[in-house]
């Protein structure tokens, strides 16, 4: 109860304050006026005392701040032009990077390797009791049928429980029946579900995630074809899913499932196209051209209401439909990417940078304002009071700056996403997490930088240029390596989109027969394979056909280790392979039929293991066999894309490995007209096979990197952008300052050469300084990059990358002194001489 | 002089009734051999300190030589506040003269 009183006392005192301050007034007067003449100076200064004494009453921390706050603002505004200045830096600092933060977490979806991902929805319903993602069952054909603006839709649940085998908790997801085929995705084996495994009296089936045919299934494809046991009841699986797509909900899905299966896995739970009761299907969808977000809104929220009239109990009566882009939902997921945590830090280091300029800017001012924070020491005022005033002044700015920084920053993005000619659906949003992060970040830099210049400008004595320097070479730092990283992953991405395929990969198809689905013995395995090459080679259009257990850019991988070698990607082929996918031998030949323990290395496979020595005739170690060199090939470039380390070696195609082989299919034009046609002539050979066009993951990463590298070198331009506003800044101030004696020196006769390098040379050494500390650090980072985005240039350090970036911040840093410092050149000596 | 060792006399000096602030110098001074001596005025944030804690009551009134002066009386909460410093006082010094002895 005491504190309770104490607290209104102190109310008490701030509600009558000028009676209090009265009082006390009065009463220290009649104790001078008692003191003995001689006495009085020992009362103490009178105006210190008063001050203690009303710090006592304790609200005045805050009667100070709302001093200092009504103080700082009116000298902000006597300065318009620092003002200004001041909130540009921090709307760039801030702005610039809410707009990348914003860009970046819209495009991170690339990873996902799903062309057009930014284009699709995710349903929910609203109502007034708030958004709910899921459907019942049964309503997801009605929309489909009834939907004019759709271009497909599809359905996922992932609330269902199973149990795969002994193994519990599996995480499974049953989907519609065009649900891989909307979304275009490809097969890494056998294939995935489709219109057939939905139709009535079909087999239970299913497709595995990659994660779980490695971990479970030890990367076997004969997996493919086997039966597995989903809640007791057994499941035939007819495929594995490309290690790039982990489904659309937030969870990595180990086991896709037709939604028509349900009822055979739950038995008594009704049939999903009759089932209102259980609201937990997640509908994405794309829009047809043309069509509008708010049209399939509408759309679907009135076949709702129909749906409604029959079904009252499957809806909240108040129901909308609302669209939403999925990268809205999936952020979650894709926030926790590694690639994530450097961008962050990369942002982090442009408001940094911005900071630091901003600090430099106090620095100076705090200069100018010399004459008034000395008279205000002289008067009394305690060294803490005046760094508590020019925090407070350094408050107003951080929050000006961020408050430009958020409207700067929204208009940026949309000017960058023109730029980068983003695909028009994409969507940016400021959420809460990226507005408080940079409220909190501007405080947190206005803490970092306006204390220290603070300090300073409360010590007038001191004025070393120490401060300001390491400021100047922190921005230099920063930038540089900024620059560097831009330009290396720019020299990157020119490289990947140059990275030569040597194979004709936008005219080919990969058909699988999938004879692992039916563990033939090899060599029935090899005359199916004859058989089906035979009757696609006399398709129209066809120009070749070939087979390899590896089909490129298809999803699969065979990696060997060799000790003291990089990666080898093997591959096992028909002796036409090279000629039928147009990969040149350079050196010897290919197989010669049925020829044993013979082996056809890539270039670059020759070159890493025989150095300067012929290879062709070679004997080489490889998956545990004594192999000899037959012949080179030209580097095929497929695995360059995901490994550029990588190697590769072809073996014959024999044995076992025949079960898995593919087709591939060469065409003379356009081959995407043949996906109809061959498995017909697959079937005339009794087989039935999945096809997939080879171009597909190609043309996905490209765009994915280029995306990735105009991010990035935006990034760098921002921040080398101010890193020359400070050079600048710190030169013109310089040159203001130095005006006098910069005029003596020329009027004594120092020519032009002398007065710049007065000038510039005081910011030489923090320059090389920072610069070289960029460059290691870009060092440093371009390791770290180098795992995470996939780099072509062999090596570590990408030498053309990093000289472009810094040749780039060099030309900028000259170029930002050189423009302020010529100014000093014209000085005229009398008028300056005559200005004091 | 410690901040908090200030108002302890102070509240002792007014425990033996009240006085305005002239006075508790002048009193603290006899007791004392001029501990205040050096900054007499240093009394009043302590007594705005006492006012806000609610330790004394101030009341307006005139002084012996006819000054308005204002006088301070203790509570309640301020003699309850003078026993326990005084308390801990003690104890903090028997504490360091055993110490002393014994080191």
């Amino acid at each position: 109860m005491r504190p309770a009183l104490k607290f209104w006392r102190r109310v008490h005192a701030l509600l009558n304050r000028r009676r209090f301050e009265q009082d006390l007034a009065e009463e220290m007067d009649a104790h001078r006026e008692m003191m003995a003449p001689g006495e009085r100076r020992r009362f103490g200064n009178d105006t210190r005392l008063r001050e203690e004494s009303r710090e006592q009453w304790s609200w005045s921390w805050l009667d100070q701040f709302r001093q200092d706050l009504n103080y700082g603002v009116r000298t902000l505004l006597k300065a318009p032009a620092f003002t200004l200045g001041a909130i540009a830096v921090l709307a760039l600092g801030v702005g610039v990077n809410l707009a990348e933060f914003e860009i970046f977490d819209a495009m991170i979806f690339h990873r996902l390797n799903i062309r057009d991902v930014e284009e699709f929805i995710q349903f929910s319903r609203i109502s007034k009791e708030g958004q709910h993602p899921g459907f019942p069952s049964a309503a997801v054909e009605f929309y489909r049928a009834g939907s004019a603006n759709l271009a497909w839709l599809v359905s996922e649940d992932t609330s269902f429980e199973m149990v795969v085998d002994d193994q519990a908790g599996v995480r499974s997801s049953l989907v519609s029946a065009n649900y891989f085929s909307s979304l275009g995705i490809v097969p890494a084996w056998g294939r995935l579900l489709d219109a057939r495994d939905s139709e009535p009296g079909a087999s239970a089936v299913a497709v595995l995630g990659y994660q779980e045919w490695q971990t479970h299934w030890a990367a076997r494809p004969e997996v493919v074809g086997q039966v597995i046991h989903v809640n007791g009841k057994p499941v035939q699986i007819v495929g594995v899913a490309p290690y790039t797509f982990e489904g659309l909900s937030p969870r990595r899905i180990a086991l896709w499932l037709p939604t028509t299966v349900r009822p055979q896995l739950f038995p008594g739970s009704p049939a999903p196209n009759q089932d209102y009761a259980r609201p937990s299907a997640a509908l994405f969808g794309r829009l047809k051209p043309g069509a509008s977000q708010a049209a399939a809104e509408a759309e679907l929220t009135a076949l709702t209401r129909e749906l409604m009239h029959s079904q009252p109990h499957a809806f909240r009566p108040d129901d909308r439909i609302q669209a939403q882009l999925l990268q809205a939902s999936m952020r979650l997921r894709a926030r926790q990417a590694p690639a994530i945590a450097i961008f962050m830090g990369l942002i982090l280091l442009v408001l940094l940078s911005a900071c630091a300029n901003l600090g430099n800017m106090l620095l100076a001012r705090g200069l100018a304002r010399q004459r008034e924070i000395t008279i205000r020491l002289s008067l009394g005022a305690s060294r803490g009071r005046v760094v508590r005033q020019l925090m407070t002044e350094n408050f107003v700015l951080a929050l000006l700056g961020a408050a430009a920084g958020l409207a700067f920053g929204s208009i940026t993005a949309r000017l960058l996403m023109r730029l980068m000619d983003a695909p028009p659906g994409m969507l940016l949003t400021l959420n809460w997490p990226i507005l408080t992060t940079a409220l909190v970040l501007t405080g947190l830099s206005a803490v970092a930088f306006g204390l220290p210049a603070a300090l300073q400008t409360a010590r007038p004595n001191q004025r070393k240029m120490h401060l300001r320097q390491s400021l100047v070479g922190i921005q230099v730092a920063i930038s540089c390596l900024l620059l560097i990283v831009s330009g290396v992953l720019a020299h990157n991405g020119i490289a990947s989109a140059a990275v030569n395929l040597s194979f004709d990969y936008q005219k080919m198809l990969i058909v699988d027969p999938q004879f692992y689905a039916r563990t033939l013995p090899p060599a029935v395995a090899l005359q199916k394979l004859d058989a089906l090459s035979a009757g696609l080679s006399s398709l129209p259009g066809v120009a070749s056909v070939t087979a390899a257990v590896v089909p490129p850019l298809g999803g699969r991988v065979m990696l060997e280790n060799v000790p003291g070698l990089p990666r080898v990607y093997r591959n096992a082929v028909l002796p036409s392979y090279f000629a039928a996918i147009n990969l040149p031998i350079v050196r010897g030949r290919t197989f010669l039929p049925g020829e044993p323990n013979v082996v056809v290395v890539s270039e670059t496979s020759a070159r890493t293991i025989w150095r300067n020595e012929d290879p062709v005739g070679k004997t080489w170690d490889l998956a545990g066999r004594q192999l000899t060199v037959a012949g080179v090939v030209k580097d095929s470039g497929a695995n360059l894309l995901a490994d550029p380390d990588s190697i590769e070696a072809y073996t014959p195609l024999e044995g076992a490995d025949v079960q898995r082989a593919t087709l591939i299919v060469r065409t003379y034009a356009d081959p995407a007209p043949l996906i109809r046609q061959i498995p017909g002539a697959a079937a005339t050979a009794g087989e039935s096979v999945s096809i997939t066009l080879m171009r597909t993951s190609r043309e996905n990463q490209l765009a994915a990197q280029a995306r990735l590298v105009t991010l990035f070198g935006s990034i760098g331009m921002v921040a080398t952008a101010l890193a020359a506003a400070g050079m600048f800044a710190l030169v013109a101030f310089a040159v203001a300052q130095r005006k006098r004696e910069l005029g003596i020196r020329i009027a004594i006769g120092a020519g032009p050469r002398h007065v710049l390098s007065v000038l510039l040379l005081q910011n030489a050494w923090p320059t090389a300084i920072g610069a070289a500390s960029g460059v290691a650090l870009a060092i440093a980072l371009s390791l770290l990059i180098r795992s995470l985005v996939v780099l072509q240039s062999r090596e570590s350090f990408d030498m053309l990358g990093f000289s472009a970036g810094l040749a780039c911040f060099l030309a900028v840093a000259a170029a930002a002194t050189l423009v302020p410092a010529t100014r000093a050149l014209r000085i005229d000596p009398s008028a300056t001489l005559r200005e004091e | 002089m410690p901040k908090g060792a200030l108002s302890m006399l102070i509240l002792r000096v007014l425990h033996s009734g009240p006085l305005h602030g002239y006075a508790i110098a002048q009193r603290i001074g006899q007791l004392s051999g001029d501990t205040l001596g050096a900054e007499e005025g240093s009394l009043y944030p302590a007594l705005q300190r006492i006012l806000i804690e609610g330790w004394a009551k101030a009341e307006w009134g005139i002084s012996d030589s006819g000054r308005r002066v204002r006088f301070y009386k203790i509570t309640r909460d301020g003699s309850a506040q003078l026993k326990r410093e005084v308390q801990e006082y003690e104890q903090a010094t028997i504490a360091i003269q055993s110490i002393l002895r014994l080191a």
